[in-house]
């Protein structure tokens, strides 16, 4: 009876699908609503389903689960490496938003390989060669305006 | 007559400068299908004002091969990098990624680029046979039927990806409710919105491909530190090609059945690669004798869709010649071009200007042999992605990828939407459920309910009695519970029913 | 050592390619950046689509923009010269709008000399388009759109019940290409040849892309005044393509679609169709000088009569238009490019190679009048058109 990683998955797309059926339910005339409502509560019922099987059948489930749950396991134990990633994800995104996309590239790329232990050369190689993969593909041959950053707009 | 107009295709096809640009477009497709993110519509559309400008057979071998280049490309980073080039490759990094995990990047990009050639080839001949069924074929199919085309489409969702049937049920119905964000298209009202213009015309296509399968793949990377490939795995390099390509052969029923699958699909309108490449997934899976290796990375599960995918071009070519609707969104381009060039299309496609359709024809199957060619011949060196260490490759394709998701519309809000399906992707990925299946739900959605209600509107709600629809329907449940079935016929099958049972 | 210097070698040369990446994009004139004019108030509710009242005192023809933040230091020829423009079209590859919108697209650099790409934005049926203009479209002139007024302006604006999200009023309207009446057009798989026959069938199918647009109504009012016997609409297709090879297929018997559309598609040698058998409006189509008005087949009565005026002032053509808050002077050279594209003869003659009858182009302007003219039709009318839409449409 212990909740797992999937659990969770269960329960927040039971989650979705009622918030669905929920939504669905006022709107006005059955044509948009007739199949979210149909296939809201077939996932409904599917996730359901799936977290009694979670929670009750645990002993007969196949392989195939029980393997991708332990690699599930092994990943849990790697939890700051997600993190990590997850904060420099987040960091490339607020540093597109505030000075565009050339600059954020720029900056994230080299300090996530010097980061990780590189030379100063490797780093500034591979940046180089990604701002010209990104300037040269994007705003020359393509002639696209790349997002210029909150900070440059004016 | 016939035989004249395929003579005068031949003799245009002399022609240096058709050749030329013929090469010319199939390398443009090859740049935008290896950089993740921008497809061959992007492509097109960018090509476009440029063509106006060229004489009619300058600008459509150029548009016409640019297609087959990006499409026959697209499979490279898939299979590298867990992101599809284009819309219609993401089939085969359900197979191709695991094979470039264990270290088979160079023989899955072999098969992949193999059977890509030879299935845009083989289509065109397809094509050239049954020119004169073309219409009958596509007359007789209403917007009932399409309901049922939709639908055996939409049985192949459980059995995508490695998870079990209930995970891939459930992901794909995910999909299809995510499809429905946005507008409904036959009454304007719209859905789950919630006040926000940006979900009006629905959540994109391109950044939740980018999101659910890219992201993932580089979070983990960067989490778990080292390379794709996992340590230790021996590569031969041009060797390893060879024998992805040999691999067709040793599949080679199963590459047939593909190319005429995706064939026809491209001669229906309305559906298109990105359905026909699961529905080719799909049946080789469910045709297979050992399904439960689909997903860990088996070769049958990249020669299936890539086989499949060019092969929808030549059967929507065709369509969009004879009858103007275009097959897929790249026909879609190609005949407002060809419109622009005076090049109405129509019945008399097939018939006073046949010589004409015999050209184009002709033209797919030289861009394919190029973008095979030229690919195969890069591969040994692209396949080395798969040792580039983690801390390295990781900024760069993340980059890529975020760039890809805003180019598309020029929004930041596409950017937005592919963290979200990034991190979703994550959870996906790590507990079993099939990312694959998302997406089909996502491309059919809409579409079943299009053809829903036309059919509805149309015949009623008896609509479906019509034989083509019934054989349609007994096609799909054969689909479902072919296990089954195949349990009932002799007892050689019945240990593998069983495995597929409990495996899904 | 040998590596060190094969990283400082390919660093070199990576600086080299970006620095001639650098140099090729100096090169060109810089573009200047566009001052972006702030959009006027996009987040007001539009008008209640079911209430579409005019202000009292009648607006000018051209609604005024709120000045740019800052002065444009170029004229609008040369910002149009180096910037590329983009013309959305409301609909799918393959119709008579697409068509329209890439002729105009490719004739851009002869009159202007700067770039105009076409796009498709299909949805809705062309609502999609038209609400995105009016929400999110950059107001710089840079994007433009064409729908069919009828299809997918006015006629969701009349009647739709939801999903409008764009004030009429406040588009710019740069032209329109043609004028143009719906006509009800029957498959050829159907041996009718008169209205008495015609009567006597149940169960006719009408095809129509929306059901709340001019076409929609246009084949209600033909059930109803023509009498046929339970004749319903058939609604939902993505575009006239899908539609036509529904009739094609036998799906449905009859479409009710802009005469000129239906000219071209029998044009295109599909035979499909035979010629147009009615037209729903009060003068006839130059697109069928042949075939008669619904007011020479039957007696309208004076009670009806508004009914076919509202069609008339519909009257559905390809329009272009772009989000409110365009700079004057680019919509100026707009308008004049517009007019200018019509007297350029090749222009002409391609256009005239898909829609054989050729009416005169409405300048902005008056195509401005003609759209506050649809919004003078009384609701008792238009609430009349819609029920009898509704009441076809089951």
């Amino acid at each position: 009876m212990k909740l797992k990683g999937s659990s969770y998955c269960y329960i927040g797309v039971m989650g979705i699908a009622a918030a669905v059926i929920i939504l669905a339910l006022p709107m006005e005339s059955l044509k948009p609503k007739l199949l979210p409502l149909i296939l809201g509560g077939i996932v409904f019922v599917l996730s359901a389903a799936g977290l009694w099987r979670d929670l009750f059948v645990q002993n007969n489930k196949p392989d195939g689960e029980t393997k991708k749950d332990v690699d599930s396991e092994v990943a849990d134990a790697r939890l700051g490496g997600y993190l990590a990633i997850g904060v420099w994800i987040a960091g490339f995104f607020l540093a597109i938003y505030l000075v565009g996309f050339t600059i954020a590239t720029l900056l994230f790329v080299l300090a996530y390989i010097k980061a990780h232990g590189a030379k100063w050369l490797t780093a500034i190689i591979f940046t180089i060669i990604t701002l010209a993969v990104v300037y040269g593909v994007f705003e020359v041959v393509l002639k696209m305006s790349l997002y210029k950053g909150l900070f440059f707009a004016f | 007559m016939a035989v004249e107009a395929f003579l005068q295709a031949l003799q245009n096809f002399r022609d240096l400068d058709l050749l030329l640009f013929m090469f010319v477009g199939s390398i443009i497709g090859i740049v935008f299908g290896l950089i993740p993110a921008i497809g061959s519509l992007t492509a097109m559309a960018l090509i476009i004002p440029f063509t106006f400008m060229m004489p009619p057979m300058n600008a459509i071998p150029l548009l016409l091969a640019l297609t087959s280049g990006a499409i026959t490309a697209g499979s490279i980073t898939s299979i590298l990098l867990n992101i599809p080039g284009t819309g219609v490759n993401v089939a085969t990094l359900i197979d191709g990624f695991p094979m470039n995990q264990k270290g088979q990047a160079g023989r899955a990009l072999g098969a992949a680029l193999v059977s890509s050639g030879m299935g845009g080839v083989f289509s065109v001949f397809l094509a050239f046979a049954i020119i004169p069924l073309v219409l009958p074929m596509v007359m007789a199919l209403r917007s009932a039927d399409m309901v049922f085309v939709i639908l055996l489409g939409i049985t192949f969702i459980g059995v995508l990806g490695t998870g079990s049937t209930l995970k891939g049920l459930i992901s794909g119905g995910i999909g299809l409710l995510i499809s429905f964000i946005g507008y409904q298209a036959s009454t304007g009202a719209s859905r789950f919105t919630f006040g926000a213009n940006y979900l009006y015309d629905g959540i994109p296509l391109l950044p939740v491909i980018l999101g659910i399968f890219g992201l993932p793949e580089m979070i983990t990377l960067a989490a778990k530190g080292g390379a794709i490939a996992k340590a230790g795995a021996n590569v031969k390099g041009v060797r390893d090609i060879f024998e992805g390509g040999k691999d067709v052969f040793r599949h080679f029923f199963l590459w047939m059945r593909s190319t005429i699958l995706g064939y026809i699909i491209g001669i229906v309108p309305g559906v298109g690669a990105s359905v026909a490449q699961f529905v080719a997934y799909g049946q080789a899976r469910q045709t297979s004798r050992h399904p439960q290796k689909f997903g860990t990375g088996t070769v049958e599960g990249v020669i299936a869709p890539e086989s499949a995918n060019n092969a929808v071009q030549g059967g929507a070519l065709l369509t969009m010649l004879a009858l103007g609707i275009p097959g897929s969104p790249d026909t879609a381009i190609l005949l407002g071009a060809l419109l622009l060039m005076n090049v109405i299309p129509g019945p008399q496609m097939m018939t006073a200007q046949l010589d004409l359709s015999l050209t184009l024809l002709l033209i797919v199957i030289g861009a394919n042999i190029i973008a095979a060619s030229v690919c195969l011949i890069l591969a040994p060196n692209l396949a080395k992605v798969a040792y580039i260490p983690g801390r390295i490759l990781v900024p760069l394709v993340i980059a890529i990828i975020f760039i890809g998701a805003y180019v598309h519309r020029e929004s930041l809000n596409d950017v937005v939407v592919t963290i979200a399906f990034g991190i979703v992707g994550l959870a996906m990925r790590n507990f079993g459920f099939s990312r694959p299946s998302l997406l089909l739900g996502l491309i059919l959605g809409t579409l079943f309910e299009h053809y829903l209600f036309l059919a509805l509107a149309a015949s009623g709600p008896l609509f479906f009695v019509r034989p083509i629809s019934l054989v349609l329907i007994v096609i799909s449940i054969a689909a479902i519970f072919q296990g089954q079935i195949r349990g009932l016929f002799g007892n050689r099958f019945r240990r593998q029913a069983k495995t597929y049972e409990t495996k899904g | 050592m040998r590596t060190r210097i094969r990283t400082i070698l390919i660093a070199c040369l990576g600086l080299v390619v970006t620095g001639v990446l650098l140099a090729g994009c100096a090169a060109p004139a810089p573009t200047p950046t566009p001052a972006p004019a702030p959009k006027p108030a996009p987040t007001t509710a539009p008008a209640p689509a079911t209430t579409p009242k005019p202000p009292a005192p009648a607006p000018p023809a051209t609604p005024k923009p709120t000045p740019p933040p800052a002065p444009a230091p170029v004229s609008a020829a040369e910002f149009y010269r180096n910037n590329p423009a983009t013309i959305y079209v409301g609909y799918g590859a393959g119709g008579g709008a697409d068509y329209a919108t890439r002729t105009f697209a490719s004739f851009w650099k002869e009159v202007t000399g700067g770039t105009m790409v076409a796009k498709n934005m299909e949805g809705a049926s062309g609502m999609a388009l038209a609400n995105w203009m009016y929400k999110t479209a950059k107001p710089d002139g840079l994007t433009i759109g064409l729908l069919y007024s009828g299809a997918s302006l006015t006629g969701p604006v009349l009647f739709a019940k939801s999903g409008v999200e764009f004030d009429l009023q406040k588009f710019i309207y740069i032209g329109s290409f043609y004028q143009d009446m719906p006509g009800l057009a029957i498959s050829t798989k159907l041996p009718y040849t008169s209205l008495d026959e015609l009567r006597k069938v149940k169960g006719l199918k009408i095809g129509t892309v929306a059901l709340r647009d001019i076409n929609a109504l246009a084949a209600a009012l033909a059930i109803e005044f023509l009498g046929l016997q339970d004749a319903r609409i058939v609604a939902g297709y993505s575009g006239t393509p899908e539609m036509f090879l529904a009739v094609g297929r036998g799906e449905i018997d009859a479409v009710s679609y802009t005469a000129a559309t239906i000219l071209r598609e029998r044009g295109a040698g599909t035979g499909y169709f035979k010629p147009i058998w009615v037209v729903m409006a009060e003068q006839r189509s130059p697109a069928f000088p042949d075939a008669p008005t619904l007011g020479e087949l039957v007696k309208i009565s004076p009670s009806d009569a508004p009914l076919l005026e509202l069609l008339s002032a519909m009257a559905s053509y390809p329009v272009i238009f772009a989000p409110p808050g365009v700079p004057q002077d680019r919509v100026e050279f707009l308008r004049a490019t517009f007019d200018k594209m019509f007297s350029n003869e090749t222009f002409v003659q391609q256009m005239k190679k898909n829609f054989p009858v050729w009416t005169k182009p409405v300048s902005g302007v008056n195509e401005t009048k003609n759209i506050e003219r649809v919004l003078k039709v009384s609701k008792v009318d238009i609430d009349r058109g819609n029920a009898l839409i509704d009441k076809y449409s089951r």
